[in-house]
């Protein structure tokens, strides 16, 4: 049976947790940086810069005409918002907890 | 020769129930493992029609709308101007732009709700589709996308009450421009719609859209 402590000690543990995050594949018809940058200004002008640095977007790898953006899980609804509504060409292709899952499905 | 006919139609029904039920099983298996089974639709697609009923399914897609090339592919809704002249071997449904042709469209592109919502309160009728473009917001500001958004979510509400149908769609003039189906749930929460039920209601009114129209 778990008491109070328990339960507080779990939450503690809890907030000490790393934050999730999701690794999206794009294609794009671009340079990488350019969409990237397109990506991060636009989710700024939509949600706002704070709401962007939570986001924590990153550029992870590049292959031809596919990026691979990281993501907190927390904000992923208004990363994929940015996406499609940013005026520089994006695809959203797949989304996944793990590079490695992602770049196999590709 | 009769009763070799009749044998073979029981055995055809006999595979084909037991098909039925293998998609509803699975369908069901699928729901009880946590996952929900939806029917995504893009109406407005521009492209190379083969590559679409191809990458459709990839984007989260169970069909998109196009224009008519004079082939028929898997997976695409026709988007025709006027009633076929005769009775044709794909579905489609009749669009407009004009709002004076709500009677006899299934399907009228709105540009801006605000301004012509009198004039569809006056003609639509029920079970007329309202198709927004998201290809319109990405010229748009944040501010302006914001206004959209709301507009979205009023046009919402009017269908709701008069029993008309909420489109949204990509708008895309090529592949590239596409939006997955992921994209559209995150846009259909930002707007304050439950993307099930929507994708729910698309289904079914596009079911009941294209059965109107004489197929082979």
């Amino acid at each position: 049976m778990a008491t109070d402590s328990d339960i507080k000690k779990s939450n503690d543990l809890m907030l000490k947790r790393k934050a999730k995050k999701r690794y999206v594949s794009i294609m794009h018809g671009g340079r990488d940086i350019d969409s990237v940058d397109a990506l991060t200004r636009r989710c700024s002008d939509l949600f706002g810069t704070i709401a962007t640095e939570k986001a924590g977007l990153r550029l992870i790898c590049s292959d031809e005409n596919v990026i691979v953006i990281r993501c907190r899980l927390a904000k992923l609804n208004e990363v994929l918002v940015a996406i499609a509504l940013t005026d520089f060409p994006l695809l959203t292709l797949d989304i996944s907890a793990s590079l490695r899952r992602l770049k196999r499905r590709l | 020769m009769q009763g070799e006919n009749s044998s073979f139609g029981c055995r055809f029904l006999a595979i084909k129930v037991q098909t039925d039920k293998k998609v509803q099983a699975f369908e069901q298996h699928r729901r009880l493992q946590g996952v929900i089974v939806f029917h995504r639709v893009d109406l407005w697609v521009r492209g190379e029609p083969e590559k679409l009923s191809s990458i459709a399914g990839q984007l989260g897609f169970s069909s998109v709308g196009s224009c008519f090339d004079g082939k028929i592919h898997e997976n695409i809704v026709y988007r025709l101007p006027g009633v076929a002249p005769s009775a044709v071997r794909f579905p489609y449904i009749i669009v407009s732009e004009r709002i004076d042709d709500a009677e006899s469209a299934d399907l009228i592109t709105v540009a801006n709700f605000r301004h012509v919502k009198e004039m569809i309160k006056k003609k639509a009728q029920q079970g007329l589709g309202l198709e927004f473009l998201i290809s319109e917001t990405r010229k748009m500001n944040g501010a302006a996308v914001a206004k959209w958004l709301v507009q979205i979510y009023d046009a919402y509400s009017f269908c709701e009450r008069t029993g008309c149908q909420l489109i949204l769609s990509s708008g895309a003039n090529s592949t590239l421009e596409m939006i997955s189906g992921r994209c559209f749930d995150a846009i259909l929460n930002e707007i304050g719609i439950d993307p099930e039920r929507h994708w729910q209601e698309m289904k079914k009114w596009l079911q009941t859209a294209t059965s109107k129209r004489v197929m082979i």
